[in-house]
């Protein structure tokens, strides 16, 4: 077991450890806290009182390791972050895809699938708080704001966010919070700002279509100053390309997400590795059919939007390079009833959907005032 | 609960892109305009149909008049019960990520907290 050990931990178990950065003590932040709870990764954003968003950031997956002597010594003998829950160890985080590579066997579990609490993990939701509690903290003010956001119910399968939010909404309530939710998409226009070109009204703000691109789902809004006209969310994303890829090419799931992470460049495809190819042409048709369903979903919304408008890109799935330039050429072979005059990645695309409920978070807290 | 989640599962499993209307083949030897008696179960039944799950929803839909709001309120109030020790060995997670001073947000700070939309 030992030698079986040395060869899983390799020789830089101390740098594996995914330390928490306390917030430096002399920043003061704003009162409303923005949380992006999302399938693959769980995000905190607080802005400090000279302007500065400060997020901190966790991956939001579980390696189960069975109760024994080997499993103990393991954990002992590494620095891996773990939650001991009936007869299971989590390897949570960063660690959990660490060791399953190092292992080469198994596969991550995450506490939410498709952008909600993963029904097929017994311990999802008690899981789930646990970690929430130690990457959101406690409020800096009694009852502080707090935006948590939600995906919108999907177009293409049956599933229902309220049960959902109901959950998230104790968890933020027990921990001293006045939450509620906020759309997922919805906080890319409140933190990067889409803007249509009105012919009649120049350019108006938080005008445009918003995306944004998960491992579980798509969430896609269309907003209109500031306010949301329509809706929606597709399944079928990142996630379903791993394993599609993973399918097709017979490489590990977690393989896959590597590649798709480092090597992958949509403009730029390296066709000798099939890993990558098969990545471009499941990347191709999910953003089709995405650009699809955004199609027939927006076009009976002709009458606010008289102009041409700017789509404004987030989330994981959004980040691999050339991403905008394949979305911009499938708009455009579209029949989307309004003119894209850019798609536009956003500056932090990880970190966006958490802004812009923080920025959210605020305004209620500045409603709040005005009422008092 | 458990059974509940992993009914719901099961109808994910099943459906697809296409919405039953998209699906269902016009029977050209019928008299009936079946096309006609699709769009209107549809209007009638609502959304809940569009994951093309087959009978399973329509069956499920018949009684689906019923309030489940206190129903659900009961279940996820049990859900943030902890049950059992847990054991960690961490109090806080997370790396911290600091970005630029953003001064463009309070105008929308501002616009936001005017909206009336909840």
């Amino acid at each position: 077991m030992a030698e079986d050990l040395d060869a899983i931990l390799g020789d830089d178990s101390e740098e594996r450890r995914e330390e928490p950065k306390p917030d430096k003590p002399t920043q003061e932040f704003k009162p409303g806290v923005g949380v992006d709870i999302g399938t693959s990764n769980i995000v905190v954003s607080r802005q400090t009182k000279d302007g500065k968003f400060v997020s901190r950031f966790h991956r939001n997956m579980l390696y189960p390791l069975e109760i024994s002597e080997e499993s103990a010594d393991l954990l002992e003998r590494s620095s891996y972050l773990y939650v001991k829950v009936g007869s299971n160890y989590y390897v949570i985080g960063e660690d959990a895809l660490k060791l399953v590579n190092a292992i080469g066997k198994g596969s991550v579990v995450r506490p939410m699938k498709d952008g909600i609490l993963n029904p097929s993990l017994k311990e999802s939701s008690e899981l789930l708080f646990f970690i929430i509690k130690a990457v959101v903290g406690d409020p800096k003010t009694k009852n502080e704001p707090l935006r948590f956001s939600i995906p919108a119910n999907p177009i293409d399968v049956d599933m229902d966010n309220v049960f959902h939010k109901m959950v998230l909404s104790n968890f933020f309530k027990k921990l001293g919070y006045d939450p509620k939710a906020v759309n997922e998409a919805m906080c890319i226009a409140y933190d990067c700002n889409p803007v249509m070109k009105s012919e009649d009204e120049g350019d108006l703000d938080m005008s445009g279509i918003t995306v944004s691109a998960g491992a579980g789902m798509w969430n896609i809004a269309l907003a209109f100053k500031g306010l949301s006209l329509v809706e929606f969310s597709c399944t079928k994303s990142g996630d379903h390309l791993d394993e599609q890829v993973s399918k097709m090419t017979g490489v590990p799931k977690t393989k896959v997400i590597k590649v798709k992470e480092k090597k992958l460049d949509l403009d730029n495809t390296d066709m000798s590795d099939n890993v990558q190819y098969a990545l471009s042409v499941y990347y191709e048709q999910m953003i089709d059919r995405m650009v699809h369903h955004i199609t027939q979903a927006f076009k009976d919304q002709t009458s606010e939007m008289d102009g041409e408008i700017e789509v404004v890109v987030a989330g994981g799935t959004s980040m691999a390079p050339g991403f905008c330039n394949k979305l911009k050429d499938s708009f455009d072979r579209s029949d989307l009833p309004f003119e894209v005059y850019r798609v536009r990645h956003s500056e932090t695309p990880f970190y966006t959907v958490s802004q812009g409920a923080c920025i959210r978070a605020q305004a209620d807290y500045a409603k709040l005032q005005k009422k008092t | 609960m458990g059974d509940y989640l992993k009914k719901s599962q099961f109808n994910l499993s099943l459906s697809d892109d296409k919405s039953p209307k998209e699906t269902g083949e016009p029977n050209s030897q019928a008299q009936v305009d079946t096309s006609a008696i699709a769009d209107a179960v549809i209007a009638a039944i609502g959304q809940k149909l569009k994951s093309g799950s087959g009978h399973g929803n329509i069956v499920s839909d018949s009684y689906e008049d019923f309030d489940e709001t206190k129903t659900m309120e009961r279940l996820a109030e049990g859900m943030t019960i902890q049950k059992g020790d847990k054991e960690s060995n961490f109090d806080d997670l997370g790396n911290v990520k600091e970005s630029e001073k953003r001064e463009d947000v309070q105008n929308r700070i501002d616009l936001l907290s005017d909206l009336d939309d909840e």
